[in-house]
């Protein structure tokens, strides 16, 4: 995933078709259910107020910014670039995500929501750092692979931004 | 002056100030964990709140080293809409009364 061209209201991301399906499969499948996002942490009375609100308004909005990914990864038009590779440049075939201000949020939000759901899902583990000693018949092996793969989309993307 | 009555200096009660209790004093902290990434929690902050880098890593840096940062004191309504803003990314931000 790198950048391809910036225009005033987005920047073009070319991605491999490795990359584009890997997105599409993180936004696709089931979510895991995430731990109920507390609103205070000192004080029942608030908690009690606001809580449907809070619980209600992520999850619709969880769901809204998967189905946008989907819909832009959809839309994404294929392409061919040229790569520079230390034996000499070389033709890659890929596609072409355009992605607005907003649409990079979304993009971040859905990437860290997959992270956290993953994290959850394998006990909070700190550091969060796949075990050496991962047996590959292990049951957490999906949970490991999102985290890391949402965390390598996620710092590219976040990388980008810091050089604009 | 003869004749001229002297008015006693009203007593505020704070307490029942209407703009205290239309604007209660709440604060939106941000906790620490593992798993958000520090270069993410900065971008976060710098959206959220449209702060500089600089002032982004710091609150980013007293979250990780403290455990806690508090990023905004305000009132009951916009401190809400600070958590559900941070909680969209994720992050690990609560609304509590300010002491």
């Amino acid at each position: 995933m790198r950048v391809h061209e910036r225009d005033d209201e987005a920047t073009s991301w070319f991605l491999s078709s490795r990359e584009r399906n890997l997105l599409l499969t993180l936004f696709s499948r089931p979510t895991e259910p995430r731990e109920r996002a507390r609103l205070s942490r000192t004080s029942e009375a608030l908690e009690q107020q606001c809580q449907s609100d809070l619980s209600g308004e992520l999850e619709k909005h969880r769901a809204e910014a998967r189905s946008r990914l989907v819909m832009l990864l959809g839309v994404a038009v294929s392409a061919q670039t040229t790569i520079q590779t230390p034996t000499g440049p070389r033709e890659d075939s890929g596609w072409i995500l355009r992605l607005t201000p907003e649409d990079r949020e979304f993009l971040l939000q859905a990437l860290n929501e997959l992270r956290l759901g993953a994290w959850e899902q394998l006990g909070r583990p700190d550091p969060p750092e796949v075990p050496d000693d991962l047996p590959p018949t292990s049951p957490d092996i999906l949970h490991w692979w999102s985290l890391e793969i949402s965390s390598r989309f996620q710092s590219r993307l976040l990388s980008e931004e810091s050089i604009e | 002056m003869p004749g001229t009555i002297e008015l006693p200096t009203p007593e505020v009660d704070v307490g029942s100030d209407p703009q205290k209790l239309r604007e209660p004093d709440y604060a939106v902290i941000v906790w620490d964990d593992p798993v958000n990434l520090m270069p993410y929690v900065t971008h976060v902050f710098q959206q959220v709140f449209g702060w500089s880098r600089e002032k982004a890593q710091r609150h980013m840096l007293e979250v990780h080293e403290q455990g806690r940062s508090v990023v905004v004191r305000d009132s009951f309504e916009k401190a809400e809409y600070y958590v559900h803003a941070l909680q969209k990314y994720s992050l690990t931000a609560t609304l509590e009364p300010a002491s």
